[in-house]
């Protein structure tokens, strides 16, 4: 009899703990499936928008700060931590972007994609200055299907300035997609950026 | 009969501890040979520290990183469990010993304890002594023997899935659920586990009952609320690290989407196995044919209607869901698949056992000899 009771007794506390157990299991998996990172962490690991790992704000743009292109290791006035991956073009020497030793980071293909993370509700103007070999070809800006700028490659260094429409949501992030178009060489180094 | 009668006497923690005594003296002989060809001045325990090593050391060295402080390629621990670093650092701090040793002898412990219990899994619920023999001389002098003596967590895997099945099998259910949230903390597969319970639970309960419901069925695991807590147990390990990760990065996930980091991502295991196999003047062929054969035995170890066949299938294709990269090991390391496969051999004649002890033994040399020379192959 005593037996018994202490067997129906294990039997209810396995139940109640198995549901406990269960119910923590579910709890954490719908957590998991709903992570909360920041951003540099969103933009790299979960959406793979990035290829290299700049930091939890490395693609913040910082208004009035140049970015440079000449070294490899991502920084707060780099520009590799901006590089998107693209399915396209396989990330590698011949890809999107080259490093030319004594150069810096340039365009290697027709088109090149880079990502900024900006501050909603404001507007922005973006300069950018290639610095081509030799004259000639010309650069065209995308962002999603809008048309922001064109620059003929006509003198070197070159420089274009253009508007940057004002991101409307928080972590809106603008991915600008540089196409090369004429007789342009590649690579094709660019000095630096800047957005004010 | 009357040899044959005292070597059963042997008690079989003896036999066990002599076959890992004796395998990794070879184990300290290939060193030794490797030493004087290449004229390294490393020492044993340094020339086994080699590719992911560097990862579980930094875990016990410095935690998990947090976000902010990665570097460029994105990689970081949070892909490697934490249940084995916890304990190299305990051992660690209890002996004092450097890492690199306190790692490996706990690791060669772990060998010991899985050799010993997966012999005795064999003996009581397998195919017998035979097998028992064939499965220790194929855990200690086989293909990647080394690993149980690194810092990698094949050992402590092995033996915990060992002492879960094992568990089951004997009806310790509370036990098995302990082994197998220790199990899912040490490695992402070992929360598949599970899967294995609802099989074993048709096989008891069909061997069981002549009248056979659903609603019986479920009766019949309600009057086993040991199974239910001890299947229930089994997650919990897996589930604190997510909440764990949670906490540091803000994604339990993180574990899964790192691997992003190695360009791993999750597509068709059966689209990577015919890759690899086109892949002739590649590692990735010799890879691909070691996924091919642990798919064989789990298949067959399916057909033999043994519930651990679906972890072995599972052992194969979820890592083959990446990437062929590393197979060998996961297949070679794999508990339920060395099972099996010992199984297989103790069917073959006498001559077929020997050439293939000759053959898997070679092997075992050669990839040791390779794990210290540092290739890519043995990742």
């Amino acid at each position: 009899m005593k037996m018994k009771r202490v067997r129906s007794l294990f039997t209810v506390l396995s139940c109640i703990v198995s549901a406990l157990l269960v119910s923590f299991y579910i709890v954490t998996l719908i957590q998991g499936l709903n992570p909360h990172p920041g951003n540099g962490y969103r933009q790299f690991y979960l959406e793979e928008g990035l290829y290299s790992w700049a930091g939890q704000n490395g693609i913040t743009v910082q208004r009035g700060k140049t970015l440079h292109f000449d070294s490899q290791t991502p920084a707060d006035d780099q520009i590799v931590g901006h590089f998107c991956f693209s399915e396209d073009f396989p990330y590698d020497e011949s890809s999107e972007w080259t490093y030319v030793d004594g150069v810096g980071y340039c365009i290697n293909a027709w088109q090149s994609d880079l990502m900024f993370e900006l501050e909603p509700g404001v507007d922005y103007e973006a300069e950018f200055v290639f610095e081509p070999e030799q004259p000639g070809g010309e650069v065209t800006f995308f962002s999603g299907d809008e048309k922001l700028a064109f620059v003929k490659l006509d003198e070197t260094p070159k420089s274009v300035v253009f508007p940057i429409p004002a991101p409307q949501e928080t972590n809106e992030r603008l991915r600008l997609v540089l196409v090369l178009g004429g007789d342009v060489e590649t690579p094709l180094p660019i000095r630096e950026v800047t957005f004010r | 009969m009357k040899e044959q009668k005292s070597a059963k006497n042997i008690p079989l923690c003896l036999i066990a501890l002599i076959v890992v005594v004796a395998s990794r003296l070879v184990l300290a002989a290939v060193y030794w040979y490797w030493k004087n060809e290449t004229g390294s001045d490393q020492g044993l325990f340094s020339a086994l520290f080699q590719w992911d090593c560097g990862w579980y050391s930094t875990i016990v060295e410095n935690g998990y990183p947090t976000d902010d402080s990665l570097a460029m390629n994105g990689q970081a621990s949070w892909a490697f469990f934490p249940l084995v670093p916890l304990l190299e650092r305990l051992v660690c701090q209890v002996t004092g010993l450097p890492l690199r040793v306190a790692g490996s002898l706990m690791n060669t412990g772990f060998l010991f304890l899985l050799t010993w219990l997966g012999a005795k899994f064999c003996i009581e619920l397998d195919g017998g002594r035979q097998q028992a023999i064939i499965f220790m001389l194929l855990l200690n002098f086989g293909h990647y023997n080394f690993i149980y003596s690194t810092l990698y967590t094949e050992a402590c895997f092995a033996f915990l899935l060992c002492a879960a099945l094992y568990c089951m099998y004997k009806k310790h259910w509370i036990l098995m659920g302990i082994c197998g949230a220790l199990l899912s903390a040490t490695r992402n597969l070992g929360i598949f586990l599970v899967f294995v319970i609802p099989f074993y639970c048709l096989q008891q309960y069909f061997a069981q009952k002549e009248t056979r419901s659903i609603r019986g069925l479920f009766a019949w695991l309600f009057e086993r609320p040991a199974l239910i807590l001890g299947t229930c147990l089994i997650p919990m390990g897996f589930f604190l690290y997510m909440r764990y990760l949670d906490g540091l990065v803000g994604d339990g996930m993180a574990f899964l989407h790192v691997e992003k980091a190695w360009g791993r991502t999750p597509g068709n295991p059966l689209e990577h196995l015919f890759q690899g196999l086109l892949a002739l003047d590649s590692p990735d062929f010799i890879l691909a044919i070691f996924a091919l054969v642990a798919l064989y035995l789990s298949l067959r170890q399916i057909m033999r209607r043994r519930p651990e066949g679906v972890l072995s299938l599972l052992f194969v294709l979820i890592p083959l869901s990446t990437s062929v990269a590393g197979m060998a090991r996961y297949t070679v390391c794999s508990f339920p698949i060395l099972m099996e496969t010992s199984n297989a051999l103790k069917e073959k004649s006498t001559l077929e056992k020997i050439m293939w002890a000759i053959f898997l033994f070679i092997l075992g040399i050669a990839g040791t000899l390779k794990w210290f020379y540092g290739a890519v192959v043995m990742i």
